[in-house]
């Protein structure tokens, strides 16, 4: 992975306290805060340095922990979103030919796959229905036969390694294609994921009908927004925009946060 | 005067996510993120609908500072060094020393926006302005009907000025905005606006409802639009915002907005996020509240800041008018009325917070 500094925009620095910045990006006319550690590792980026140098010079300062490698690439993902450094995925050989809808021999892997992740579950995945029955081999099928959810899927050596699900627009989702459901083998890198999805998004595009403009996906907000990170920087990335915050939807539990995508 | 030009698009993440970090570091701020700082109160036009008044002789409420004052003020500013700062009036280019406080501002790096009508800005001006380091411009502009506009606006030709400046200052490479007050005799009209102004190559479009505020309340309110015009309305800026997306911003800004922000803000622990300082010297921190916290000339914007500025949106007499303001009609019932009358000045005390 080649980091790059952003060369384009200028930026306004500002110390805050508890070594927090905040920094206002002259070009997109936004403001973002980070914190010691994210602005340590752009000044490492502006510096130069790659991946594996940020990665070394953190473990000879505070030793391998088990999740450092993962921290500074969130950190480098959220940099990137921010736009503050630029890097680009390494390409992972999947062809256009390997997405495609899913059809009549499908529904079995399609669901095998998703029932892996009840069991250890891909970070970028996301499903609507918490509800293994709901993913069973024939209620997937009806599904997609009657129309009401269809499935993309990314297939490599025969196997299908992952699912999108989108249904159509209906009165219930204000007119808007809904994603319900993004699905990773379990094991998949992030990289790979990263690219599958905007792969399997691209070709969900084309079977939306003429005239609607928008897909949405609704992310429950449950204790902790930082658990559902990974994912939200997923569609962030791909161009998605946090659309509205319903408090306390679904029976008072929690807030529901609309991600949009306008195409 | 009309609305702020970055303070929307900085102050309500709207292109991020609800990221913890930046909720952590609202907390932790030094300064504000964004000040306004209105150079002057007079104005060469005089708008049914301006809300503070402003016209040729100024408002009287809100004396100009000298020259030397302005400049300790802006001093002042860039000791707090906020990232962006908006130049606002009454009409900015009629301050002598205008292009000297964007320079200071500019040479420190701050972000610096401008609000003017565009009466006044030729090819010498944009020169001028694009000298001392402006980033963003927006000129207001009523409508396609230029019949209608300089009826608004009170004088003959400030539509064509208006439209002339955009051009230049697109053509000088600029991001300008335009602001639209709806009104009985322009909504209709929008569909044609949004048009003409994205093929005069404005990045933004900013929508604001007319408000019973000042000149506003006493003799604009008869062009106020009903329910119904409105529903319509909105529906169309929806639609719009759609239709450009990526290629212009039509925004349609709510005025009450940063009363139920910074209210639920100030609970979270977040810090003031604006300040604005009129043409005296007098600090507030919403423009259509009628509460000063002191002056500029009388103590530093910083000792403010350091002593309950940060936290002023938990005052419990600020909260009291929050309150008092539940829609947009709640602004004519003010008394005092922001920018008419002299307004109230209440006592720093941190907020209650230690
Ligand atoms: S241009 Fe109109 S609204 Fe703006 S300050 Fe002048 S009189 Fe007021």
């Amino acid at each position: 992975m080649i980091l790059q500094k952003n060369k384009n925009d200028f930026l306004h620095v500002r110390n805050e306290k508890k070594g927090y910045v905040s920094i206002f990006n002259h070009n997109t006319r936004t403001t973002t805060f980070l914190n010691e550690t994210a602005y340590e590792i752009l000044k490492l980026v502006n510096e130069g340095k790659n991946y594996e140098e940020i990665v070394s010079i953190y473990n000879s300062k505070y030793g391998m922990g088990e999740n450092l490698e993962e921290e500074v690439l969130n950190t480098l993902y959220s940099l990137k979103y921010r736009k503050l450094i630029e890097f680009e995925m390494e390409n992972n050989n999947i062809s256009e030919n390997d997405i495609r809808v899913a059809g009549e021999k499908d529904y079995s892997e399609i669901s095998k796959l998703i029932k892996k992740n009840f069991i250890k579950p891909n970070k970028y995945i996301y499903m609507a229905a918490d509800n293994e029955v709901y993913y069973n081999e024939e209620t997937i099928r009806i599904r997609q036969f009657n129309n009401y959810e269809y499935n993309i899927v990314a297939v490599e050596n025969a196997r299908i390694e992952a699912v999108l699900t989108i249904a159509p627009p209906r009165s219930q989702f204000f007119g808007t294609s809904l994603i319900t459901g993004i699905f990773f083998s379990p094991d998949m890198s992030e990289d790979k994921c990263k690219l599958l999805f905007t792969k399997l998004l691209e070709k969900g595009k084309e079977y939306l009908l003429g005239d609607i403009n928008k897909i949405r996906i609704h992310i429950p907000d449950t204790e902790n927004l930082r658990n559902k990170k990974e994912l939200i920087y997923l569609l962030l990335e791909n161009g998605f925009i946090n659309e509205a915050t319903l408090k306390n939807e679904i029976c008072k539990k929690y807030d529901l946060i609309f991600y949009t995508l306008f195409i | 005067m009309e609305q702020n030009v970055v303070s929307d698009s900085i102050t309500g993440f709207k292109y991020a996510p609800n990221l913890k970090d930046d909720y952590e570091g609202l907390r932790q701020v030094n300064g504000p993120m964004m000040v306004s700082l209105d150079v002057t109160s007079r104005c060469n036009l005089s708008c049914i609908h301006c809300l503070n008044d402003s016209s040729n002789r100024g408002n009287s409420v809100y004396e100009e500072m000298n020259d030397r004052d302005i400049l300790m003020v802006v001093d002042q500013i860039i000791e707090l060094n906020p990232h962006t700062v908006c130049i606002c009036g009454g009409e900015p280019l009629l301050r002598k020393n205008l292009f000297d406080i964007i320079d200071k501002f500019s040479q420190k790096g701050i972000f610096v926006s401008m609000v003017s009508n565009g009466f006044l800005i030729d090819s010498e001006c944009v020169n001028k302005l694009k000298e001392c380091g402006l980033k963003f411009i927006q000129i207001s502009l009523d409508g396609v009907n230029k019949k209608q506009h300089d009826y608004f606006r009170s004088v003959q030709g400030s539509f064509d000025r208006a439209v002339s400046a955009i051009k230049l200052l697109v053509k000088a490479g600029f991001n300008v905005a335009v602001s639209f007050v709806p009104n009985k005799l322009n909504h209709k009209d929008f569909y044609e606006y949004v048009d003409f102004v994205n093929k005069l190559g404005v990045i933004s479009v900013r929508v604001m409802p007319f408000l019973p505020l000042g000149r506003g309340n006493k003799f604009g309110k008869l062009l106020m639009l009903n329910e119904e015009e409105y529903f319509y309305f909105q529906r169309k800026i929806f639609r719009c915002a759609e239709i450009y997306r990526g290629k212009m911003d039509v925004e349609w800004g709510d005025p009450l907005d940063h009363y139920i922000r910074m209210k639920n803000n100030y609970k979270a622990g977040l810090k003031t996020y604006c300040v604005e300082i009129r043409a005296n010297g007098d600090i507030f921190f919403s423009t259509y509240m009628p509460i000063k916290i002191g002056n500029c000339l009388k103590k530093s914007l910083k000792e403010y800041w350091l002593n309950g500025l940060d936290n002023v949106w938990g005052n419990p007499t600020v909260i009291q008018w929050v309150n008092k303001v539940k829609n947009i009609y709640d602004f004519e019932k003010l008394d005092p009325q922001p920018y008419f009358d002299t307004p109230i000045e209440i006592k720093l005390d941190n907020g209650g917070r230690i």
